[in-house]
């Protein structure tokens, strides 16, 4: 069985495509990233998926359930973290949190005081006086709580500093013991460290599914240098790519070693260095482009 | 079920206040009749001297303004009828809306409930909410009676009069769900509840007025259990009580097929 399985599923907002023609496999038991830019369709194809909205045509299932007609049952087993996340703001932490889980059979309030004391929450706090990563931890303790089977997280670490990320990268980890994890995000970084297999959708359409451990071979960094004068000597290192001079700045992308990077800077001239995580679309043109080659 | 201890926990002190209000100004008016009585007399003779358009938009040149209901009715009734429908209309709208205005409804959405059921509560809280406002305000109304009264009156008049303000009320509730259904987005919907009822208030006025404009009484829900009717013919007309029937089916039945069908925008 397939933890998500679509078929040509296709959602149109008027005429505007949302998603088309996705055919999308997950299997059980895995960490699966799901990636693309903003306003590529992620948030559409989760929602379709859990019948928030209606898609136009193609169908899905979801551990075997028809994300239509068994979308009660499929609710039940699935925790859900939104990417924007909106609760009642009267309530309180705590009260929000039952109010959730009195959806569901059983009264986790074991469960329940542990999550929140691990993500480090006070429960008396009302909603509407939380920041937003606050908001997000009360997002992802709801959808833990009656021990789901398939966990949809949609840009689930927005707003969580570094530490909150790591607790919650291993809360994840303990829950893929038993659950399915559908990771959606335009990060590629958070992608890398938690996903085996991921999936890359841009406009609505998905346009790969790779192996995490084959993209990491090709995952590059930006680096950008600057040096003392504008008579920037040339670099000569494997793996060096899209070279721009400007000024006193040399800008290229480079996959090679981080070693020999370094110690070729450390011979150089430079005033200042800046290594960062390229954005998607540069991972991916450069990703294609070696692949074309 | 948890939507509905919900609804109605955090809709209690908005129906308190709206009682509150209603209530206090029924036992202000009735307070007044006891005096009025004494001087009926004068009364009919100003009652006589006001337009006959004034007379025959509010009903008044076939009730007696000396006579306890007929007191009642011309005043207390008018209002009930008139701000309890606001009251039920601006409930109802926001009970579905308030989830997509706030967002809160990817959140419910995302339970284990079906749709059917989320409108079903909800609309169980509007029922029980607007059922107790009148409860409520019978009950305190009818003590008022009770207290200012000069010389006894029926009992099945003044229980057919309320019984008729909560049929409207439920008519207004029901058309006010439906608004909620139609809502999209987060577009505020209380300017055109209020339109529903102040547009087929003044129809029911209209419709008074002159043999020609008799027809827009069907349009005016007000009309249905108008309180003339009520008083001189001691019942509500069936005719009227099945369009009133009517309508909440289909306000309901057209609620439930509409939401099931929506896509939520969120």
């Amino acid at each position: 069985m397939k933890a998500i399985e679509t078929r040509k599923l296709t959602k149109y907002y008027g005429r505007q495509p949302g998603i088309v023609d996705l055919d999308l496999t997950v299997e059980e038991g895995l960490i699966f990233g799901f990636i693309g830019p903003n306003g590529a369709g992620k948030s559409t194809t989760i929602r379709t998926l859990l019948n928030l909205i209606w898609p136009s045509r193609g169908s899905g299932q979801i551990l075997g359930m028809d994300i239509i007609k068994q979308s009660r049952e499929i609710r039940l087993i699935t925790g859900y973290v939104p990417a924007e996340v909106n609760y009642y703001g009267d309530m309180t932490v705590q009260a929000l949190l039952k109010y959730s889980a009195s959806f569901y059979p059983g009264h986790p309030t074991r469960r329940l005081s542990h999550l929140v004391e691990r993500f480090d929450l006070d429960p008396a706090k009302r909603i509407d006086q939380l920041s937003f990563g606050n908001k997000r931890k009360v997002a992802i303790i709801q959808a833990l709580l009656h021990q789901p089977r398939l966990l949809i997280l949609d840009e689930a670490t927005s707003g969580l500093d570094p530490l909150m990320q790591n607790i919650f990268f291993e809360v994840i980890k303990e829950e893929n013991e038993r659950a399915t994890i559908f990771f959606s995000s335009h990060a590629l970084g958070e992608v890398q460290k938690l996903c085996s297999q991921v999936a890359i959708i841009k406009q609505g359409r998905i346009i790969a599914v790779e192996n995490v451990d084959d993209l990491r071979r090709t995952l590059i960094k930006t680096i950008t240098l600057e040096y003392e004068s504008e008579n920037i000597p040339s670099l000569t290192l494997p793996g060096i790519a899209n070279s721009q001079r400007v000024g006193t700045h040399h800008k290229f992308m480079f996959n090679g070693k981080s070693k020999s990077l370094l110690e070729v800077l450390a011979k150089s001239p430079i005033n200042n260095v800046l290594i960062e995580e390229p954005s998607l679309e540069e991972v991916f043109l450069h990703y294609y482009r070696n692949e074309d080659e | 079920m948890n939507i509905l201890p919900r609804e109605l926990r955090i809709n209690i002190s908005n129906l308190i206040i709206w009682t509150m209000i209603l209530a206090g100004l029924g036992i202000l008016v009735m307070v007044f009749f006891p005096s009025l009585a004494r001087q009926a007399a004068t009364l009919e003779k100003v009652m006589s001297s006001l337009p006959r358009g004034v007379l025959l938009a509010f009903g008044l040149e076939k009730i007696s303004m000396t006579d306890l209901l007929g007191y009642y009715a011309a005043n207390q009734y008018t209002t009930v009828t008139l701000f309890g429908s606001i009251y039920a209309i601006l409930l109802s709208s926001a009970m579905l809306a308030k989830e997509e205005s706030e967002k809160t409804i990817e959140f419910l959405l995302s339970r284990p409930i079906s749709r059917w059921k989320i409108v079903s509560a909800k609309l169980l809280a509007i029922v029980i909410l607007v059922l107790i406002f009148n409860l409520l305000i019978t009950f305190i109304m009818y003590i008022t009676l009770v207290a200012v009264k000069t010389q006894d009156f029926s009992l099945k008049v003044f229980l057919l009069l309320s019984a008729g303000s909560f049929l409207l009320h439920l008519t207004f509730a029901s058309i006010g769900y439906l608004l909620s259904a139609l809502a999209r987005g987060n577009r505020p919907l209380t300017p055109a509840a209020l339109a529903v009822v102040l547009i087929t208030y003044f129809l029911g006025i209209a419709s008074a007025l002159s043999a020609r404009l008799d027809f827009l009484k069907f349009l005016s829900p007000f009309k249905y259990v108008d309180a003339v009717d009520i008083l001189i013919h001691e019942n509500i007309a069936s005719n009227y009580l099945l369009l009133i029937i009517v309508i909440n089916l289909a306000a309901i039945a057209l609620t439930y097929l509409l939401y099931q069908r929506k896509d939520f925008a969120i």
